[in-house]
């Protein structure tokens, strides 16, 4: 029963988090088909480099689940090697990306860092607080 | 006298070399050097699951608050090995000194400048998987904190950011506006 409550918890956040890229991949993508010439090639490489980050998320939430459960030393091995593939596969997309004709490698880039953007902004800006406080004359 | 010394001696090796030959070269040292940036984010992520994997034997009723923090801060660490690879595979597919003008040894010293440069990157890939580690500790520790807890381990994590954007912005520079060049 817990384990399933648990698995939802982060599928929630997963899908908070998605929802986010979404939002910003259009942004993106719009702002792209107002300033850029060739829009085409850089949305193409927008969404591959962002289907392949959240790919990547996906993994790396799965690598956690698995290594919270093992022995200390063994989790950071296990996490360390998994860390390792992923950036392979990074790699290994950039290179298509750079390779291919019809996808802009910078695309490739913005698509692949903007989950570290959601995750950073939906974590940081969200608090109305936080704000006060900065504005808040002191004494 | 002057034949005695190895580095002249070297030098004047090195310039029998063809121009584009020797950038070329340089690249490929630079473009090695910058893959090792892609150590940091390995050894922070393992920080961070050793601590994880003790906080959830500690308490395993805290595993879905360490978990979502875990997962938050691991993929936030792993930034500077993209960044890393991003120079990497810019210096290898598209390196803009290959058909620059200016001596060649400033734009060999560039290409290389350019990859050594990103090895800044180890810093914040492990300083970013120590911190998401000891957020999970302390998460383990005071569940009830877990938003402030999340929030100040993002802060340190985006502030720990910036040297490994440094690093980069100094690397595309090499590349692209290298004003080096120019001083000749």
């Amino acid at each position: 029963m817990k384990e399933g409550i648990m698995m939802n918890e982060i599928k929630k956040l997963q899908a908070n988090i998605f929802k986010w890229v979404i939002l910003l991949f259009t942004i993106s993508s719009v702002l792209t088909l107002v300033f850029i010439n060739d829009p085409k090639r850089f949305i193409i490489g927008l969404l591959f480099g962002t289907l392949i980050s959240a790919l990547n998320f996906i993994e790396l939430s799965k690598t956690i689940e698995k290594a919270v459960t093992m022995d200390p030393a063994k989790a950071q091995l296990f996490s360390s090697l998994r860390y390792f593939v992923r950036f392979i596969i990074t790699g290994v997309v950039l290179f298509v990306s750079i390779k291919a004709s019809y996808i802009n490698v910078l695309g490739t880039i913005v698509g692949l860092l903007l989950i570290k953007l959601v995750i950073l902004i939906t974590n940081l800006l969200n608090n109305k607080e936080y704000y006060k406080n900065i504005f808040r004359k002191e004494g | 006298m002057e034949s005695t010394n190895i580095t002249i001696m070297f030098l004047n090796w090195l310039m029998g070399f063809d121009r584009k030959v020797l950038i070329l070269a340089a690249t490929a040292i630079g473009a090695g050097f910058s893959m090792i940036a892609g150590i940091g984010p390995g050894i922070g992520q393992g920080f961070a699951a050793g601590k994880g994997a003790e906080a959830v034997a500690n308490d395993p009723g805290n595993g879905k608050q360490i978990n979502m923090i875990m997962l938050l801060g691991a993929a936030v660490a792993e930034t500077s090995g993209i960044l890393a690879l991003v120079i990497s595979l810019i210096l290898l597919y598209g390196n803009p000194l290959v058909k620059a003008d200016g001596a060649v040894i400033i734009l060999m010293g560039s290409a290389i400048g350019a990859g050594i440069s990103m090895i800044a990157g180890i810093g914040p890939g492990i300083g970013q998987g120590y911190a998401a580690g000891k957020g999970v500790e302390a998460v383990g520790k005071r569940p009830e904190y877990q938003s402030a807890i999340i929030r100040t381990m993002f802060l340190g994590q985006a502030v720990a950011q910036t040297t490994g954007i440094y690093a980069l912005i100094i690397s595309l520079v090499l590349m692209f506006a290298n004003p080096l060049v120019g001083l000749l």
